[in-house]
């Protein structure tokens, strides 16, 4: 098991050295097999993992590396937990007093903003809500991919997800302001994929490696 | 280029081993039972230094065929020249003159 996990963390090591690094990785990886012979493959790979870490602020690729995965984790994910959490409590058709606004009981209170003729399109907007949600990590995952053409696509899915609910909510009289929350995730997202595939082709022209299509 | 701040601890241990082979070759897994540093401290260092110009490294067929090829690594001219600065500012233990 501890050698399944101390080749798995080499394997990491390598990943994280990056194209400039290859070398050593190659050189970790020889040291490892001697490491392995006189039983300590788990401290050294763990090591390797570390040298690896330290040595990734240190040039271009790592610095890319590092700011995609605290784009994807740090920002893209919060917002996708956000909107799954506003979709489920009824966002945007449904606003939420806090609990300071009912000192009388102490708790929140739901007002429903569609009247009797509009609730049936209720399940509807959670639907979009939780569809424009779930591209969220479908770009995270396409930016850590270093697939920029499908996470522009899905991106777009957004778009489209977000300005149907502009529409929706519209027709059925909820004010506008409300809406800003997905716009502005949308907006974020989509900035953050376009400076980071900006990033990401410099990269690509200056180091030689080929970028995905 | 060399660096002008004064090296680590950790550079100090790897310096003094390399110098101690010099002008031999030394694999990473022997340096770090010799200085006692993890890889986590040791790869850092010597990528570091190879970059400065103060470590060579070069690959060298595998002792038994099946096995990886494996990196080995010893101080260049500039290397030794700091190893001995530091060696007469500090007194390195065992360190003995060599050919540069």
């Amino acid at each position: 098991m501890s050698a399944e996990l101390a080749r798995a963390l080499m394997a990491l090591s390598a990943c994280c050295l990056g194209d400039r690094r290859r070398v050593w990785a190659r050189a970790m990886q020889a040291e490892f097999e001697i490491a392995t012979e006189h039983g300590r493959p788990l401290a050294f790979a763990a090591g390797c993992l570390v040298a690896a870490w330290r040595e990734m602020p240190r040039h271009r690729e790592g610095r890319f590396v590092l700011a995609s995965h605290g784009t994807a984790i740090g920002i893209i994910l919060p917002m996708a937990a956000l909107m799954f959490w506003a979709g489920l409590r009824g966002f945007p058709f449904v606003e939420f007093q806090l609990p300071a606004f009912e000192p009388a009981t102490g708790e929140g209170r739901a007002i429903l903003l569609l009247n009797a003729g509009s609730v049936g399109i209720a399940p509807s907007l959670t639907l979009l809500v939780l569809l424009l949600a779930a591209t969220h990590p479908l770009v995270a995952w396409l930016l850590l991919e270093r697939d920029w053409s499908r996470a522009a696509t899905v991106a777009r899915v957004g778009a489209a997800a977000t300005m149907t609910l502009l529409i929706f909510t519209a027709v059925c009289g909820i004010v506008q302001i409300r809406l800003l929350l997905p716009v502005v995730c949308l907006t974020v997202q989509s900035l953050a994929v376009l400076a980071l595939a900006r990033w990401h082709g410099q990269l690509s022209d200056d180091l030689g490696f080929e970028a995905p299509a | 280029m060399i660096r002008n701040r004064r090296p680590s601890k950790q550079m100090l241990a790897l310096l003094e081993a390399l110098s101690t082979h010099a002008p031999s070759w030394c694999h990473g897994y022997d340096l770090m039972k010799e200085t006692g540093l993890l890889s986590g401290t040791l790869y850092p260092l010597l990528m570091r230094m190879t970059d400065q110009g103060l470590v060579q490294a070069e690959w060298r067929p595998p002792a038994q065929p099946g096995r990886p090829a494996r990196h080995v690594y010893r101080l260049t001219t500039a290397g030794l020249a700091l190893a001995r600065t530091m060696e007469d500012g500090r007194g390195l233990p065992g360190a003995e003159p060599f050919p540069a």
